[in-house]
């Protein structure tokens, strides 16, 4: 994808969210990443609402999502998401502890783009991780800008 | 995902869909996968009709879609429309398609869309490592 495709995170685990931005730098992704700790930060970020920053007009996003998260949960910034006739644009890829089929089959209802289990195991976790970021870093990848 | 979870590949050409099955399996990836040449036969599998495979219940899917196939767009409609099978997530794929083609695949709920003419080889690689790691939805299961 783009450069200038910012990644949006989603988590309100400060641990977790280090682990991800390091290990998608480690997989050669050199984009904008922006972490929010609950549901409530990134809706305000997209939505354009509250006194925090807000995105760009014309810039593409792809949104990492957790499901456990104060405030809002991971499923409602979801749902919200793809309700707006322009975000829904955006591809938001859940990153989760949870892998219950029922959760999985939700979010997918829900418009997700891809579910995936963080697992327990520290190395698979990086290297999980490591598998997003040279998936995102293909060229062929092509992420619209949302504008309004 | 799990290794009885099932690619659908929508892929009219032959070289094509020998590229992307051994690149999946350079990434570890066996698991079954159902191909398609045209959209008919794809519809007929994913709406349970005909003589052909067709989707069942309790499986996890996910599907790979060369959007040059006539008739792809009105595949993705009729699923993106429909209130279970829209959870089937579409990779959709394609080389020198016009914007408007990219921009209705982004509107209408793909996944994510590829394009193909941009080291393919490489990239069918890097995305079954990347698929590797992702859970897959039952695509007819009540939520």
């Amino acid at each position: 994808m783009k450069k200038d495709t910012v990644i949006l995170i989603a988590e309100d685990d400060a641990g977790h969210f280090e682990l991800v931005k390091r290990n998608l730098w480690l997989s050669c992704v050199d984009n904008d990443i922006l972490h929010f700790k609950d549901g409530q930060e990134i809706l305000n970020f997209l939505f354009k609402t509250g006194d925090g920053p807000a995105r760009e007009d014309n810039c593409g996003y792809v949104v990492l999502l957790d499901i456990r998260m104060p405030k809002i949960d991971g499923r409602e910034v979801l749902k919200r998401i793809k309700e707006d006739p322009e975000l829904k644009k955006i591809p938001v890829i859940m990153l989760t502890t949870t892998n219950e089929l029922h959760e999985i089959n939700l979010c997918y209802k829900l418009g997700c783009s891809f579910y995936m289990v963080k697992p327990v195991d520290y190395n698979r976790f990086m290297s999980a991780v490591e598998n997003l970021g040279a998936f995102l870093s293909l060229d062929g990848v092509i992420v619209p800008p949302i504008s309004g | 995902m799990n290794r009885e979870s099932v690619i659908i590949i929508a892929e009219s050409d032959n070289g094509d869909f020998s590229l992307i099955q051994s690149g999946l399996q350079g990434a570890g990836i066996y698991n079954p996968i159902l191909r398609f040449t045209s959209s008919t036969e794809m519809l007929d599998c994913i709406l349970q009709k005909g003589d052909g495979p067709k989707i069942e219940e309790d499986k996890q899917y996910l599907m790979l879609l060369n959007v040059g196939i006539e008739g792809s767009m009105v595949v993705v409609e009729k699923i993106k429309e429909d209130e279970l099978l829209k959870k089937l997530p579409i990779v959709a794929y394609g080389s020198k398609q016009p914007l408007d083609v990219v921009d209705k695949c982004h509107d209408s709920g793909c996944s994510i869309y590829i394009d193909k003419s941009r080291d393919f080889v490489n990239a069918i690689r890097t995305v079954g490592l990347f698929l590797s790691t992702v859970e897959m939805p039952q695509v007819r299961a009540e939520v």
